[in-house]
Parts: C-alpha cells; sequence; structure tokens
C-alpha cells in the first residue's frame, strides 16, 4: 500500500455543503437532481432521523451534499430540529460544521420559507439561496426578483424549478464558486438592553468552543429563545455546559429586568417584520388574475375534502392500498418462498447431511426468506405512501382522521400506519415516521402491533377448521371479529399509553396543506427503494439472527434414536416393496403408496424430534399457566415457536401432530386437532379444540405480541430495547389475561361442551 | 383571559371564507412558538379557508399557505376586527373559497 493516502487530498479541498429547507421546499428534488444516483441513505447517531449524503454530479466536483431534515425553524424542539441546529452548528457527533448552506425556499411561500433561512443566516457562515418553486409562484401571481431577493438578503440566490430541472446549471456553478464567500449578518436588531445579554452569551459560547465565531450571535440568540421558557418544551434535556447555562439564566434575568418577559415572541416579530420588508422589496404581483395552482388545488379539495365524497374518496384510496399490500406481494412472496426452497434443497444436494447442512438450509436460509418474504409488502406500503406524500394527500388524509384519531389521544398521521398494520406491524411501525411528536410516535408503534395482521390469518383459519367446521359465514364473522377485537384493543391500549408512560401535554397538531402535486414516477420510485431498502439493513440482520436462535430451539437436543429408527424402518419398507434404497436415493420411481408410507415414517421422525427438543420440552414446562386458557402442552409448542413468526404455528401442529409441515392441505391436520383429546387433568378424555378453547386461542393470537420481526423493527426505530420489552410485556400479559377471560366465560356458558 | 371586547373573537368563531387580524395567541407554549414561528403572530392576517368533514379540524390561511390547527386550539387564537370591514352576522353560508 503506498503512502498517499485519499485523505491527504480529502479534508481541504472537499467543499462541505448542508442542504436546508421548509418540508414540502423541494429540497428533496434538488438534492436528488445536484447529486444524481450518487448518494446514499442513513441516520444520524442516536435518533431515528433520516440521513441522506451524495456528491454533486459533473466530473470531480469536489463538493459533498448533506440533506438537512426538512424543518420549519432551528429551535431544537423536536429530533428533525436537534439535528439541522446541530449539523450546522457542527455540533453533530464526528462532523465539523458545514463550508456551505444551501437555503432551498419555496418562492410561492416566501415568507415562511425565510423564516428558516433567516434562522440560518444568523449563523453567519456562508450561504447559498435556491428559490424553488418559481413556477409555482407564477400561477399563484407572484413574480420573484432574486437579484433583488440576492440583494436585500447579502447572499447569493438562484431562481431554480427542480422538478423542471431549471436553473439547475447556476446552482452547481454557485455551489462551485471559489472562496472566498461572505458571511452574512443578521438584518435586524433586538433593543440594546436585550442585545448587550445576548453579546454576553455570544462571547461564553465563543470561549467554550461551543461554536465557532461567526456563529455565536446566532447560536446564542437560539439557545436564549429555546430555553426561555419552563425545559419541557424541549424533547429531552440538553447536556450543554453548566457556565452556559448559569450564562442563559443571567441573560436572561437582565432581558428580563430590561422590561422584557416574552423575548421568543419579540424575536419572532422582529424576524418577521424584517422578512417582510426583504419580501416587499424583491416580490410584485404579475399580471393581475394570473393565479391558477391555488385555485386548482382548492377545487380538488372541495371534492377530496367533501363531507360525503372525500370520506368515500378516503375509503377508496385506504381500500386499494390495503388490497394492493394483501394481495399484490402475494405472487411475490410466493416466488420468493419458491426461491427460497429452491436454494434449500441446493445446500441439501451439495453439504453431506448433519447439522452444519441442515443450519444452512433450515436455519440460516430459513432466516433470511424470513425478512426477504416481507419485501414486497414492505416496498408495496412504501410506494402508497410515497405516492400520498409526493401528491399531497398525505396531509388531507390525517386532515380527515384528525378527528376520529383525537378520542384515543392519537393524531391524524396516525391513521395510516394502524392501518398499514393489517398487513403486516413491520411497514406500519416504519410509517410512523412520518409523525414528528416522539410520544405519538410512540403511542402508535406500542399499539400498532395488536391490529390484526396478514401472518396471524393462516392461524385463525386452521383453528376455525379445527374447532367451527367449513361454514363460510360462520368462518367470516370469527375472522371478523377478530379483527374487531384487535382494532378495539390498539385503540384502548393508545388511550392507556398516552395518559400513562406517554403522558405529555397534549400533542399539538399543526398541519401544513401544501398544494397538490402531479406525483413524479421518478422520485416515487426513489423514495420507496431508499426506505424499504433500509428495512433490510437495519431490521434484517436482527430478524434473520433470531431466527437462527429459534431454528436452534426445535432443532436441538437431537433425538438419539428417531432418526436412525426412521431411517431403518423406510430401508425396510422400500425393501417389502422390492425396491433398492441407494436406486431410490439417485431418484428412481417410487408407487404413491410406499411414498406415502415413506412420508408418514418422516414425519413421525420429526415429530418425535419436535417433541424433544428445546420448545417441546418448554412446552411441557408451560403447559400449567396455559392449562387455565384451555391449551395443552402441544399448543405451547406451537405458541412458544410461534415467537419467531406466528404463521410457524400451522406448520409446528403439523409437526407436533405427525402430519408434517410441508403441505398447503391442512386437512389432515385439522382432523388430528379435531380428535385431540386431554391426557390428564379435570378434562382427561374431552376434546381440547373446544369453541371456547379455540376462541381463547385465537384471541391470544390477536393479542400475543409473537414476531420477533416487530421487535427488532421498534428496537431499530425507538433506538433501545425497553420499547421492545415494555411491548413484549404487556402484549403478552393482555393475551394471557384476554384468553383466560375468553375460556373460563366461554366454558362456563357452555362453550367447552359443545 | 383578556376580556372580550366587541368585534373580538377567536379563529373558531370566524365564518368560513372570512378574514380576521391576529390580536393574542392564548394557546400552550409550545403550540405558541410553532405558530408562531409558522407565521401566525401578533397582527398577521389569516382567513379560515375549510373545516375538515367531521368538524375538526380546521383549514386556515395565512402568509399564502394552508394550515390546518384543532378547533381547540383555534379558540386561543383572539382576532381583531375583519379587515375588510364586513358585518360579523354574515350568513354562514357566504361563499367559502373562491
Ligand atoms: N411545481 C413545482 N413542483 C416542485 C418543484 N420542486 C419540487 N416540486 C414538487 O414538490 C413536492 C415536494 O418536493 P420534495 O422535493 O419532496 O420536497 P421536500 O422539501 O424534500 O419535502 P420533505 O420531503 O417533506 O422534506 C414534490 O411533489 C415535487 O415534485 C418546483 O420547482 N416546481
Amino acid at each position: 500500500m503506498s503512502d498517499v493516502a485519499p485523505t491527504a487530498i480529502g479534508r481541504s479541498t472537499l467543499l462541505r455543503v448542508a442542504v436546508a429547507g421548509n418540508p414540502n421546499s423541494g429540497k428533496t428534488t434538488l438534492f436528488n437532481a445536484l447529486t444524481g444516483l450518487r448518494h446514499h441513505v442513513g441516520n444520524y447517531p442516536g435518533v431515528t432521523v433520516e440521513k441522506r449524503e451524495g456528491r454533486l454530479t459533473g466530473a470531480g466536483a469536489p463538493v459533498t451534499l448533506l440533506d438537512l431534515p426538512g424543518t420549519y425553524s432551528l429551535s431544537a424542539r423536536s429530533p428533525d430540529e436537534r439535528v439541522a441546529r446541530d449539523a450546522l452548528l457542527g455540533r453533530m457527533a464526528g462532523a465539523e460544521a458545514p463550508d456551505l448552506t444551501l437555503v432551498v425556499v419555496d418562492a410561492a411561500n416566501l415568507e415562511r420559507n425565510l423564516y428558516l433561512g433567516a434562522q440560518v443566516l444568523e449563523l453567519g457562515r456562508p450561504v447559498v439561496i435556491a428559490c424553488n418553486m418559481l413556477d409555482m409562484a407564477e400561477a399563484a401571481g407572484l413574480r420573484v426578483d432574486c437579484a433583488a431577493l440576492s440583494a436585500a438578503l447579502g447572499v447569493p440566490v438562484v431562481g431554480t424549478v427542480g422538478t423542471r430541472r431549471i436553473g439547475l446549471e447556476a446552482l452547481r456553478a454557485s455551489l462551485l464558486r471559489p472562496s472566498p464567500r461572505t458571511r452574512p449578518v443578521r438584518g435586524w436588531r433586538l433593543p440594546d438592553a436585550i442585545e448587550t445579554a445576548v453579546g454576553e452569551l455570544a462571547r461564553t459560547l465563543m470561549e467554550l468552543r461551543f461554536c465557532d465565531a461567526a456563529s455565536a450571535d446566532g447560536a446564542a440568540l437560539l439557545l436564549m429563545v429555546d430555553h426561555w421558557d419552563a425545559a419541557p418544551l424541549l424533547p429531552e434535556a440538553e447536556d450543554l455546559p453548566s457556565r452556559v447555562r448559569d450564562e442563559i439564566a443571567a441573560a436572561r434575568r437582565q432581558i428580563i429586568a430590561a422590561g422584557t418577559h416574552d423575548l421568543p415572541s419579540l424575536v419572532v416579530e422582529q424576524r418577521y417584520a424584517w422578512i417582510g420588508r426583504v419580501v416587499q422589496r424583491a416580490v410584485g404581483p404579475t399580471s393581475p388574475g394570473a393565479a391558477g395552482r391555488e385555485r386548482i388545488s382548492d377545487r380538488i379539495d372541495r371534492v377530496l375534502t367533501h363531507r360525503v365524497f372525500g370520506a368515500l374518496a378516503f375509503a377508496a384510496v385506504m381500500f386499494l392500498m390495503f388490497v394492493a399490500i394483501f394481495s399484490g406481494a402475494e405472487p411475490l412472496m410466493g416466488m420468493i418462498e419458491a426461491g427460497q426452497g429452491f436454494v434449500q434443497d441446493a445446500f441439501r444436494t451439495a453439504l453431506p447431511p448433519g447439522p452444519l447442512c441442515d443450519l444452512l438450509a433450515d436455519g440460516v436460509i430459513g432466516g433470511v426468506g424470513a425478512v426477504v418474504v416481507f419485501f414486497p409488502q414492505i416496498c408495496i406500503l412504501f410506494l402508497f405512501i410515497a405516492l400520498l406524500e409526493d401528491s399531497g394527500y398525505m396531509a388531507r388524509a390525517a386532515f380527515l382522521m384528525d378527528r376520529l384519531m383525537q378520542g384515543v389521544g392519537l393524531h391524524g398521521k396516525s391513521f395510516i400506519p394502524l392501518l398499514s398494520s393489517y398487513a403486516c406491524a413491520v411497514p406500519g411501525i416504519m410509517a410512523t415516521r412520518t409523525i414528528e411528536n416522539p410520544r405519538d410516535r410512540l403511542a402508535t408503534i406500542m399499539v400498532a402491533p395488536l391490529m390484526s395482521c396478514s401472518a396471524r390469518l393462516p392461524v385463525y383459519i386452521t383453528i376455525i377448521g379445527a374447532v367451527f367446521g367449513a361454514s363460510l359465514w360462520l368462518k367470516a364473522g370469527v375472522i371478523f371479529a377478530m379483527y374487531v377485537v384487535g382494532t378495539v384493543a390498539a385503540l384502548l391500549m393508545a388511550a392507556v399509553f398516552k395518559r400513562t408512560v406517554l403522558r405529555g401535554p397534549r400533542a399539538t397538531f399543526l398541519l401544513e396543506l401544501p398544494p397538490y402535486h402531479l406525483p413524479r414516477p421518478g422520485a416515487i420510485l426513489r423514495a420507496m427503494w431508499d426506505r424499504s431498502r433500509l428495512f433490510l439493513t437495519r431490521a434484517g440482520t436482527i430478524i434473520a439472527a433470531l431466527c437462527v436462535v429459534m431454528w436452534a430451539l426445535a432443532y436441538f437436543p437431537r433425538h438419539p434414536t428417531a432418526w436412525s429408527e426412521a431411517d431403518r424402518r423406510a430401508k425396510a419398507r422400500l425393501s417389502t416393496a422390492g425396491l433398492d434404497p441407494a436406486a431410490v436415493a439417485r431418484g428412481a420411481e417410487v408407487p404413491d403408496e410406499v411414498r406415502a408410507d415413506l412420508k408418514r415414517i418422516r414425519d413421525e421422525a420429526a415429530g418425535e424430534q419436535l417433541r424433544h427438543s428445546w420448545i417441546g420440552r418448554l412446552g411441557h414446562v408451560v403447559e400449567p399457566a396455559l392449562r387455565p386458557l384451555g391449551f395443552d402442552w402441544k399448543i405451547g409448542v406451537g405458541i412458544l415457536s410461534s415467537f419467531a413468526a406466528r404463521e410457524v404455528f400451522v406448520s409446528t401442529m403439523g409437526v407436533v401432530y405427525n402430519v408434517g409441515s410441508g403441505d398447503d392441505d391442512t386437512t389432515p391436520l385439522r382432523e388430528r386437532m379435531r380428535a385431540a383429546r386431554w391426557e390428564s387433568g379435570p378434562r382427561a378424555g374431552g376434546p381440547i379444540y373446544t369453541t371456547a378453547a379455540g376462541l381463547s386461542l385465537m384471541v391470544f393470537y390477536v393479542l400475543c405480541c409473537q414476531c420477533v420481526s416487530t421487535l427488532a423493527v421498534v428496537r431499530r426505530e425507538t433506538n433501545s430495547w425497553r420499547w421492545p420489552a415494555i411491548m413484549f410485556t404487556y402484549m403478552t400479559v393482555l393475551a394471557y389475561v384476554g384468553s383466560l377471560a375468553v375460556y373460563q366465560v366461554g366454558t362456563r356458558l357452555g362453550g367447552g361442551l359443545s | 383571559m383578556t376580556a372580550r371586547h366587541d368585534g373580538e373573537y377567536s379563529l373558531a368563531e370566524l365564518p368560513l371564507g372570512r378574514e380576521g387580524r391576529v390580536r393574542a395567541i392564548e394557546v400552550g407554549a409550545e403550540l405558541r412558538r410553532r405558530l408562531q414561528e409558522m407565521g401566525v403572530i401578533v397582527g398577521t392576517i389569516v382567513r379560515l379557508t375549510r373545516i375538515a368533514p367531521l368538524g375538526d379540524p380546521l383549514e386556515i390561511e395565512v402568509r399564502g399557505y394552508r394550515l390546518s390547527v384543532r378547533r381547540a386550539d383555534a379558540r386561543g387564537i383572539h382576532l381583531a376586527h375583519d379587515p375588510a370591514g364586513e358585518a360579523l352576522t354574515a350568513p354562514m353560508a357566504a361563499p367559502a373559497v373562491a
């Protein structure tokens, strides 16, 4: 290796640009256009705020771009805002302040967009402003003069239309223009007494190297305003140096003594007053009467937020999304499962039989398959979410649903994550990222797995088949009832969470309703892919690992004789049929009845192995606890193995009842279940799968958190094991109590007799 | 709470499609800061543009964009006289958004 490391040229010549802007300003559009496909998505350390970095396109352009979260302000009151502020101040772990900040503003909405712009300018570091959405401004009857804006703000302003790539070259040139750049200064003043106090705080910040000299004034102002009210406004206590804290408190006393009791309001008002003057110099009306786009949005809204049509349209969109996730992913999931089977077979033929082969084929490939099989559903959900967000309908959905969700203390934005959880809680939980308030988001995450997901369906169908017979109406009715149980439980638990552990000041609901846009396929596919991929990388590894663990629990310890016995019996069966075992192993023809016998022998060995394994033993251990719910140890084994994933219940029960696991046809299993009798205890000899026990088991599956994927995703999304632990505990308790109640009440009402 | 005078009312009482000038914001500290940062400050003109089908939340126009606030919060946003000088007793069915 040579000594010339790339870093030797790196540092000094690589220009680091941060991209800031309001939500819906077109920041992502410009970022993508500037970086092309060369960017990667990750996370800021410690928070679930998406972090996107990329390289400016163009031959060897020595510029990296960092996309900051879209925020309305730099006050650090939400994780997004905290990240944006800290990144701009160079207070993010492992990253200095950017060399240049690109502020994207929406020309059609200039005043509010320039509020964030003003805060960035006050940080005193070089800024370039992209005045985006000039087409929208024009459609709204506004003519924005970028040169005048630049003169008023003291920094370069480039007019752009992100979607049509207009102004992109000028913007690129502006980013590449060599230093030195002018440093902006605050364009407005506060009363002298306040300026003095802020100035003192700024000097302290400089001394402590809290930020560099240029940013000190802006940072001092931000800190003063953020810490003016009592602390609870901040999401979590900020670890400021104690000297800074003292200095803030001193400045506060000084300012109050000078007669200002509400500094934050004064600061906001001064900023907006200054912005008003800037905008007046740069914006004028176009020709009178030119006002198209806003009107179109209003006309669409008159239908889409209408009392009747709006509700119908919303129901239709949700139904479509639900059907797409539910059934659209089916063929792909079938293909993934087939592919998985193919790879497993390939391993089996390539490797000598034994634990290593089984570990790779069943444990590892099975575990990876368990992750990948979710992928189509996740992609479809994120496709819909990207479509809803890009078009502007997402905000309307929250607007429509907020009243309903308020009842249980949730937010309009909780609706879509909860609805998607009917398909699968994993994408549902990932979709909660659109909820800014951390408490609302957590409450939504915590109840999402109660929504009856598609993995529970095979379980319901098997149990219903064993208990209720084949009546279509009864079947549909029971399944519907399970969905109702799950939904009601989710809403009740949300209310409980919001009143206990997640209690806090009433969440603010303040939502911008951006004008509708025609969604662009490229941007949507891009957004879908970026988020779906995160699922594979963030949750996939944990899920696969836990699946291997579950596999091992069912695989070890090995039964001492079952397999050799099965081998002996199989050979014996073949020789009675006059067949040569070696020839059969090479693929010789086997008559059907011999094949069926061989399968039975294999299934019996598998059953013995499972009963002998750790999980089988655990089933016996937990039986006393499960009896009051109406479950025997075999159901216990089914439940325990379901902790990897619920649908495993069906295949495990197949193995437990010696009918094998691989069949799509569960008739033999259902017959065995119907015939199952208690071996001991007060009900000895009586059927196990009574109506009460069947309902109890289904309620257990509705309420219990038997899904390592969900827990892994919660771990990732909340960044701690605390919330998955709480989720697992409360749901297990809920499931136990719920099943207990159903079984005990059910048997007393006579359901146990049927 | 501030005493109410004639011609003063809250955003929640504004007839659909009408404008008012913000006189005072009396809501929780966090919401107050957010509203201010989003441009709803004393002196700003707001217009009620839409009401959600279930009666809550409201959609207002402020500084040229649309913002949704809950009715309960809108009660804390006090408005001064209607800048257009229109009488407040105008029928509720007045044409909404042109
Ligand atoms: N008419 C028009 N639409 C634009 C322009 N730039 C972006 N858009 C559209 O505006 C919408 C929002 O753009 P995004 O790039 O997603 O905005 P953002 O600022 O990243 O928004 P967040 O992702 O919410 O932070 C999308 O539908 C874009 O297609 C523009 O210059 N003109």
